[in-house]
């Protein structure tokens, strides 16, 4: 029973860690065949500092808002492989500049490393925009492609209060943005009955060169050649048999070239068996 | 007419004592799987609810495709999960369900509980579904031996003369399907409707209507909505294989529109027969434990408002105990072969007949490979539950006999390689008796509770079972001797702190000479220990049970 609920919040996680660590959306579990997974989360961000490409922190012009009704679901393909996707609407506030709509589509499939288990896997994700050109200074897409390559492993009660998960992803996006390498930590447990906790932290490098491009200080899920250190945490709630609760804060702690993002958001999670 | 009148009991006794020897059917059924799925379908993940592709192939060659995928809830997590075949539309098995059903048998060890729990409610003429052994093959690899079950659809309610019914499922993981007024608010929780549609409103108002009824018009009541025998055979089989999961998640409501009334079918008997997941330890303990209860009473389980209604009102009450005393005391006939289904003599026969057929069967069962000396172990265990809980039921259930004291009894010594067993007030055995020869008496038997205040020197005291017997017998009689101590759960167990592995316990007797280290054959699964001793009379052997190096001064009696 214990297992079936962390599965649950696990996805949950996952779902949730479209805000929480917003570049990264991968999960170590797969869907059951047929299953279906819903997560919906509204979330606020914003930051009104910014690092520069030294690493030294200043006031920005404006303070920027990104507003984001995020609906991320996957679907149980196979015993081997789950479809996933999120599509989203946001808004987007720097100054005088004011952009609402539809954000960038994600897709993937994810598959297992090993058959027996469920606890790793890999992704194969696709970002298609919702506009070209790059991000702009405040804009709800990052305006360029990007193919992504996931790996994830979590660790089930490595203390009866602590399940751990790690994972890395390699990220080739279109110009203008940067292709770049992330890596996230996290860490989950219980709290009491029907409750959980879970904290991450996400490191994001670029693979390529600096070039001050006007993407530097987009949206914190684009891959620009700003690196960044990100956390946050989160608390949930099982209301009933497979639909979940939660709400969590993140936090951009160390950048260059980067905002210092932080976020509210609380979602809703509901799985279909 | 007298001829044809002693034909028919000759007939209905070889129906009752012909079950216990006849032979016990089983089926194969070979599968077809792609070499991938076939390797992963017993060793994914536990709780993966995935299917894949699968082709049953008939002894006449005929294939019929499906899907098949593991089901169960803890038994997913055994590396021996119960199939599920779904087979294409319209395509039916054999003619009879698009559905094949098996369970793995594998929080058994001894494969025998459930089909035994389903033979007497068969013998019961319950509406119930029909369970057979099946050794499975999948690609002709042998894949061991499974109970198949047959699936709770219309088509069985058919064949017990139901149509149109409605079938209700109370949640698994839940466990509130309890019928109480109190869970109503959640009644969507707790239930679903399985067929014809979801709608659980009848059962709300069954609900409310068991609330309703006094306790003093409750038979009545049930005469009016339901068949009464279904409920009553219900919980007699829960009472005499101890089912303690029943009453809120492992029995189905039906309301048949042919009787317009309600009744029982009976679900799931694993672990039953002193065999219970131990809450208060992890998996796999939760589910393999060597722990041992057969002395649970009437009322037995989780609470549930239609059983309890039923025990509150007396007539009912006589009903469900007079359907015990008739399983376990009665004398079968062709109208009631049910009788005596429980009598220990029968069991035993039957219990020896499931061993002589499953030997051979989980020889080729790859997932027992090296588990056959645990086997015998568990059957020995069946075996001793049987005897027990018979004493228990006749003593506390049945009530034949009241009076005595706790933790203390007594017994007329039987003949000579016949065996008593003692029991004190409360239905639990003092000891187990055995006479070497015919000799007139009594035997006393007498249990104190707690770390013995006297072992052998050598011995530390943490090391021993923590209550010893005083036994008394006339002198010089020579008998084997069963006790047992206490092993319920995780935290309510009698074994010292320092025993350590149970099998290292042996019996030492006291008696006016000394210590005397009894050469001891134990039980761990039922929690017995027996030894042949010679009683000092008049005053009583003193036994007690430890672990560890006894000192030089004892000796083999």
């Amino acid at each position: 029973m214990r297992s079936r609920f962390g599965v649950c919040l696990r996805a949950l996680a996952v779902a949730c860690g479209g805000t929480l660590a917003a570049a990264s959306h991968a999960g170590s579990s797969l869907r059951s065949e047929n299953h279906v997974f819903y997560s919906g989360t509204v979330g606020y961000n914003w930051a009104t500092q910014a690092w520069d490409e030294d690493g030294s922190r200043y006031d920005t012009d404006c303070r920027s808002q990104y507003e984001q009704f995020s609906n991320y679901a996957e679907w149980g393909k196979s015993y081997y492989h789950t479809l996933y996707g999120q599509l989203g609407l946001a808004r987007s506030v720097c100054g005088g500049d004011d952009e609402t709509g539809v954000t960038d589509l994600k897709a993937g499939l994810r598959g297992r490393i090993n058959r027996y288990l469920n606890d790793r896997a890999w992704e194969l994700e696709v970002t298609i925009p919702t506009r070209k050109g790059g991000p702009g200074a405040s804009s709800v897409s990052c305006g360029a492609a990007e193919l992504a390559a996931n790996v994830e492993r979590q660790h089930d009660d490595v203390l009866p209060w602590l399940s751990v998960n790690y994972g890395a992803s390699l990220r080739l996006a279109e110009s203008p943005l940067e292709h770049s390498l992330r890596g996230k930590l996290g860490a989950s447990g219980a709290l009491a009955p029907r409750w959980r906790w879970r904290v991450a932290v996400e490191q994001a490098v670029p693979l390529t060169d600096h070039d001050d491009s006007a993407a530097d200080l987009s949206l914190p899920d684009c891959g620009t050649d700003a690196s960044s250190t990100r956390g946050g945490g989160e608390v949930k709630f099982q209301w009933v048999k497979n639909v979940t609760l939660g709400c969590g804060a993140t936090m951009t702690f160390l950048g260059e070239d980067t905002r210092a993002y932080r976020g509210i958001y609380c979602g809703y999670s509901k799985l279909w068996e | 007419m007298a001829r044809a009148l002693g034909l028919l009991l000759a007939l209905a006794a070889g129906a009752a004592g012909g079950a216990a020897t006849a032979e016990i059917p089983v089926d194969a059924l070979a599968l077809e799987m792609r070499p991938i799925d076939a390797d992963v379908l017993f060793k994914k993940y536990a709780y993966d609810k995935s299917s894949f592709a699968v082709t049953v192939v008939e002894p006449d060659g005929t294939r019929l495709p499906g899907r098949i995928e593991v089901k169960g809830k803890s038994s997913r997590l055994v590396p021996k999960k119960g199939p599920l075949i779904k087979l294409d539309k319209p395509l039916k098995w054999r003619g009879t369900n698009a559905r094949i059903s098996m369970n793995a048998l594998a929080t058994d060890a001894t494969m025998m509980r459930e089909w035994l729990s389903w033979d007497l409610i068969h013998t019961l003429g319950m509406v119930a579904p029909e369970v057979r052994y099946t050794f499975l093959t999948i690609n002709g690899q042998d894949q061991g031996l499974f109970l198949r079950i047959e699936w709770l659809g219309p088509a069985l309610f058919k064949r017990h003369g139901h149509e149109d019914g409605e079938l209700y499922d109370p949640d698994d993981n839940e466990s509130c399907g309890d019928l109480s007024i109190d869970m109503l608010p959640r009644l969507g929780e707790c239930w679903a409707r399985l067929f014809p549609d979801p709608d659980l409103s009848h059962l709300a108002e069954l609900t409310r209507a068991i609330d309703a009824e006094p306790v003093e018009t409750f038979d009545r009541f049930m005469a009016r909505a339901f068949d009464v025998d279904s409920v009553v055979n219900w919980i007699a089989v829960t009472v005499l294989v101890e089912n303690l999961t029943t009453y809120n998640n492992e029995y189905w409501p039906y309301f048949s529109k042919t009787t317009g009334k309600w009744l029982v079918v009976p679900w799931d008997y694993d672990r039953t027969f002193g065999k219970n997941a131990d809450p208060w330890q992890p998996f796999p303990a939760y589910v393999f434990n060597d722990n041992f209860q057969y002395y649970y009473p009437l009322e037995l389980g989780a609470s549930n408002a239609l059983r309890d209604k039923m025990f509150k009102n007396a007539a009912l009450n006589r009903r469900i105990r007079d359907r015990i005393r008739e399983i376990v005391d009665g004398t079968p006939d062709a109208a009631h072969p049910w009788r005596g289904w429980f009598a220990p003599e029968t069991m035993h026969a039957r219990i020896d007949r499931l061993h002589a057929f499953l030997k051979p069967q989980r020889a080729r069962d790859p997932f027992l490979v090296g588990l056959e000396e645990n086997f015998e172990q568990e059957v020995a265990a069946l075996r001793h539950f049987v005897d027990a809980r018979v004493a228990y039921l006749r003593r506390i259930v049945l009530a034949d006999s009241y009076g005595g004291l706790p933790d203390e009894g007594s017994a007329p010594l039987p003949a000579a390689g016949s065996t008593v067993h003692v029991t004190d007030a409360g239905g639990l055995m003092m000891a187990r008796v055995t006479p070497r020869a015919s000799v007139r008496g009594a035997v006393q038997a007498r249990v104190r509770r707690g770390i013995p205040e006297l072992v052998p020197p050598g011995i530390d005291r943490q090391a021993c079972v923590q209550r010893s017997w005083l036994i008394s017998a006339p002198r010089d009689l020579e008998a084997d001797v069963r006790v047992e101590y206490l092993q319920e759960y995780k935290r309510t167990t009698e074994v010292g702190p320092k025993v350590g592995d149970e099998r290292g316990l042996t019996l030492y007797g006291r008696d006016d000479k000394g210590w005397w280290r009894l050469p001891t054959v134990g039980n761990t699964l039922a929690n017995i220990l027996s030894a042949r001793v010679r009683f000092p009379g008049p005053e009583p052997l003193l036994l007690v049970a430890c672990a560890g190096a006894a000192a030089p001064v004892l000796a083999a009696r």
